[in-house]
């Protein structure tokens, strides 16, 4: 799969809320993270990235401090809330269900008579 | 929780707006520069790996513009843009904005300043768990239809009824003389069921309320004071409850001091509560009826189930009691309704309407100032509109034009309110406001505030942002394609005008007509005579109190001898004492029959005012003696018992006949006969807007009373001359006190202000609305007049003479006006028929207020066509064919 596949409409906020809540990450070791756990699979938009962080910096889920990255550059890390925390759990759970009920489906095997 | 984060994220960045924008770009900035050191890393040249970091990143701006939105800053952004542009355009056109501003700003302060009144008088609910289960309880006739009083036995049959009642209990109030430190002094008080305050859910601040056994006759006295009594005449004295004080002669035991500022306002000023405690064979009279009933229903108990219970009540008393119950119905009424009624809620509620009409006409003006604005913008909002404006953002900052106009308008009303309130709160006499809870106080409080806020944003939408919004075409072909100088905004907009025209018209007549009306009135109250000339009268109200005055000799002599000590001081030339003056507050009913005539049915006796008068009272009231003559020296105990009666009752009783001479009979078993000896002309009952009720006076010599009110005519300024009807009285009894001492001009000034003010105030309105509606009948043909002139100059080239354009605008605005003449009239006959009860001897029909009132608005419409119609007679053709 060369081609970057759409994600559904909120997976990008779960899988930051999932990056964060290992360890505090700025920006772009967010979506190194995604990359490396997604084993390349999913990729995303460089860009893309920075609204969905303002969106839930904006609803309370993930906090942000100024601190020094790697290479000495000042970076903004990101952490989980304790609201996140409970949002991750739910989205989670919402998640494995429908994954399974997708897989139920596909995994289907016709009857024999 | 997420919503409070969002707002207090939302705050944080747009306050900390530039310091939020920084660091935005600093973090992009950190993604593209650590993505590219990477791709340094993986071999690429530094110059090619930074630009593929920044094209695979994405454009920056647009990316920064969806983090924003993100925040939800883009709509705080482009309000503010719409702000900013609003200010500006209303700075832009100052005229148009000090038009609307002050107009709109005029209506919602004259409304807010109402508003105010009826915030302290009707909204305010009574400081009394539940309030709305404790309820006025009345007896009303058949007949009259109006509420009255309760005999104590029909109230003893309730009171053992509590179907539908928690608690009710009957009340008079008294006035009771106090002796405190040897100085007699009269209090207003009240008499009390033992359940009285427990009911009205108040509990006293020292000591108790009263136990049922104290509500009995032979109970020793005990009484409640209020807080404020306790305070100035008590020093506060903590250790009062139980001890005794003198009221009426008898060693009374205080068991209480109510809460500081209890004031029921249906107990006037009573400072003293004592039980009702009626003696037994009174309590089984259902002849006399003198109480006042307050109940309290059962939690659950509406208002509706308890009248039909009532009702059902009233008719077993009746089949029971046909003697005294024939036709007797029982009324409720919320304690709140009642109460209000009292202070005048009608003529306040008529006022909040009318000045409802003002706002109205003042919106009109400034809608069809909106819509020319509006117009004459299309072009401009077309050019907007085809460079890509979206139609929701444009909508968008109409709506934040129009309301930072409207809130404008509410600022400045404030001040209007304020002014307004403070006239109001000095032009209502105490008298009027005692009855409010918390003496009726005025203030621009939250409440008002909030009203204020709500009607300008009310009418804001309705008369800005809708007008504003039908005047813009939203089409952009139209809107660019026409030439805005002979724009007139298209039929939609006509006809908003006209509409406005014609409702302004109708709303004005209403505000003129009620005003016309309201005046008539109150010219015809000043020139009315009221029966006796009370320039000069000072009144003492005094009741005797003591066992001493049950002998009937005391109390004349009492009075023979305090009227003829009055008569000796300075500046009183002549001094009498009877029961009913006018403008005084009680009213003493009695049903009489004619001696000689068959009696009608018990229930259909008719009623008069019986009043008890000494010698000289007719001559001191200066009340015109017409026949026979008036109650002398002569009339004594032992001689014939004599009645002097008023024009209302021989008009009543002998229209064709001498009454000198007939006998009438009144009293238990009707065994009183009186025989008339005089006719006197009518006087003005308790009321100013009662009609004159016929009237019986009897000797006070021969039906000696223990209440009286002392009348004195003084011939020079009275110099304090309440002490000095203090003194004569106590130089006769030093038990005895004077409660009130008042002029009677003071009391006809009180007795007529609910008029007065509400008069003064209607006419105001309407001078208002007659001026706003010409300036909005003036606006809108001056307006049509300008955007016709191409039109104008076509037809005077083709011939028409000046005068025909004059004509011609004059009869467009005259057709307006006339229609909205018509339904204004059709609405304001509906209107003034609810103002019967307010209107002083005024039909609400009268035909002469109604023709008159239209002419003049005819009159004013016509003045404000013909300004603008000479405009149009005035049209150079060349100029204006040139105009293109």
């Amino acid at each position: 799969m060369n081609k970057q596949s759409d994600l559904l409409q909120g997976t990008l906020d779960m899988l930051i809320l999932k990056s964060v809540s290992l360890q505090p990450m700025h920006g772009y070791g967010i979506l190194l993270r995604i990359q490396q756990l997604s084993a390349g699979r999913l990729l995303i938009q460089q860009g893309s990235l920075y609204p969905a962080l303002y969106r839930l910096e904006h609803r309370g889920l993930i906090r942000a401090e100024w601190g020094e990255s790697e290479n000495n550059r000042k970076a903004k890390y990101y952490r989980l809330t304790a609201d996140g925390r409970r949002q991750l759990k739910i989205e989670t759970e919402n998640w494995n269900r429908l994954s399974q009920g997708v897989l139920g489906v596909l995994n289907a095997v016709g009857e024999k008579s | 929780m997420s919503l409070w984060a969002r707002c207090t994220s939302l705050l944080r960045d747009t306050l900390g707006r530039r310091r939020m924008e920084r660091e935005m770009d600093a973090e992009l900035r950190h993604h593209v520069s650590s993505y590219a050191d990477d791709l340094v890393r993986r071999g690429i040249p530094r110059e090619q790996a930074e630009r593929q970091a920044r094209i695979e990143f994405g454009q920056l701006e647009s990316l920064k513009e969806e983090c924003r939105q993100a925040r939800g800053l883009r709509l705080v952004d482009e309000s503010s843009q719409d702000l900013r542009y609003a200010a500006r355009l209303l700075r832009k056109s100052p005229g148009f904005t000090a038009i609307t501003v002050l107009t709109l700003a005029l209506g919602i302060g004259l409304n807010t300043s109402i508003f105010s009144v009826v915030n302290a008088w009707i909204l305010k609910s009574l400081p009394y768990p539940n309030p709305d289960q404790l309820l006025a309880v009345h007896e009303v006739d058949a007949k009259q239809t109006a509420a009255t009083v309760v005999s104590p036995a029909d109230l003893s049959d309730w009171r053992a009824d509590r179907q539908v009642f928690d608690e009710i209990c009957g009340y008079t109030t008294p006035i009771f003389t106090l002796l405190h430190q040897d100085q007699p002094e009269q209090l207003y008080g009240a008499r009390v069921n033992s359940g009285f305050f427990h009911m009205l859910g108040v509990t006293p601040r020292i000591g108790r309320g009263f136990l049922a056994q104290e509500d009995t006759p032979d109970a020793s006295p005990v009484a409640i004071i209020s807080y404020e009594l306790w305070e100035s005449r008590f020093e506060s004295d903590p250790d009062l409850v139980g001890k005794t004080i003198p009221i009426d002669g008898r060693d009374t035991t205080v068991i209480g001091v109510l809460p500081a500022g209890f004031h029921l306002p249906l107990l006037g000023r009573a400072e003293v509560f004592m039980p009702l405690a009626l003696p037994d064979a009174e309590r089984s009279n259902r002849r006399v009826r003198y109480l006042q009933v307050i109940a309290r229903m059962r939690p659950g108990v509406g208002l509706g189930q308890a009248s039909g219970y009532m009702k059902t009540v009233a008719r077993r008393l009746e089949s029971a009691y046909p003697a005294t119950n024939h036709g007797r119905g029982v009324q409720l009424r919320t304690l709140q309704d009642e109460i209000g009624k009292q202070a005048g809620t009608e003529q306040l509620m008529i006022v909040f309407w009318l000045v409802g009409c003002v706002l109205l006409i003042a919106c009109g003006n400034v809608a069809n100032l909106v819509v020319g604005r509006a117009v004459s913008r299309q072009k401009e909002m077309a050019v907007r509109l085809a460079i890509g404006a979206g139609r929701v953002r444009l909508l968008r900052q109409l709506l934040i034009e129009n309301l930072v106009l409207f809130l404008l308008a509410a600022a400045v009303s404030v001040l209007f309110a304020i002014w307004g309130v403070h006239w109001l709160a000095q032009a209502i006499p105490v008298e009027v406001r005692q009855y409010l809870p918390d003496g009726g106080a005025l203030r621009v409080d939250r409440n008002t505030l909030l009203y204020t806020l709500a009607i300008a944003l009310l009418t804001g939408l309705i008369f800005g942002f809708s007008p504003a919004f039908r005047g813009w075409s939203l089409d952009v072909n139209d809107g660019l394609k026409e030439n805005t100088s002979r724009l007139s905004g298209g039929a939609a907009s006509n006809r908003l005008k006209n509409g406005l025209i014609v409702s302004e018209v109708a709303l004005a007549l209403i505000v003129l007509v009620t005003a016309g009306l309201l005046g008539k009135g109150l010219v015809r109250m000043y020139t009315t005579e009221p029966g006796f000339q009370p320039k000069g009268l000072i009144l003492a109200r005094m009741t005797l109190s003591g066992s001493r005055y049950a002998d009937p000799k005391r109390v004349e002599a009492f009075y023979a001898g305090v009227l003829e000590q009055i008569r000796r001081l300075p500046g009183v030339s002549s001094a009498a004492a009877g029961l009913l003056l006018p403008y005084d507050d009680n009213g003493n009913y009695v049903r009489y029959a004619v001696d000689g005539r068959p009696r009608p049915a018990l229930g259909d006796l008719p009623s008069a005012q019986l009043s008890v008068v000494t010698p000289g009272y007719f001559s001191t009231m200066g009340i015109a003696l017409l026949r026979g003559r008036v109650i002398s020296e002569q009339d004594q105990p032992g001689s014939l018992s004599v009645a002097v009666i008023n024009q209302a009752m021989a008009q009543r009783e002998w229209p064709d006949e001498d009454p000198i001479g007939k006998r009438i009979r009144y009293g238990a078993n009707y065994a009183t006969v009186v025989t008339i000896v005089g006719i006197v002309r009518n006087t003005k009952g308790q009321n100013e807007t009662d009609v004159f009720e016929p009237e019986f006076y009897l000797a006070h010599r021969q039906s000696p009373l223990r209440n009286m009110r002392i009348v004195m005519r003084m011939n020079s300024e009275p110099r304090d001359i309440a002490s000095a009807v203090r003194q004569a009285v106590m130089a006769m009894d030093k038990g005895q006190a004077v409660a009130t001492v008042e002029s009677m001009q003071q009391m006809m000034t009180v007795e007529r202000s609910p008029q007065v003010i509400v008069s003064q105030i209607t006419i105001f309105f309407a001078v208002l609305s007659l001026f706003l509606a010409a300036l909005g009948i003036y606006g809108v043909m001056a307006y049509s007049v300008a955007t016709r002139k191409r039109e104008f100059g076509i037809r005077l080239a083709l011939g028409a003479a000046g005068g025909d354009l004059a004509s011609l605008v004059v009869g467009q605005g005259l057709k307006l006006a006339l229609a909205g003449l018509a339904i204004g009239l059709a609405a304001a006959l509906a209107v003034t028929r609810l103002m019967t009860s307010i209107l002083y001897d005024v039909s609400p029909t009268d035909a002469a207020t109604f023709i008159a009132i239209s002419i003049l608005l005819l009159a004013v419409a016509l003045l404000a066509c013909y300004l603008p119609a000479r405009r149009a007679s005035g049209v150079d053709p060349n100029e204006a064919l040139r105009y293109e």
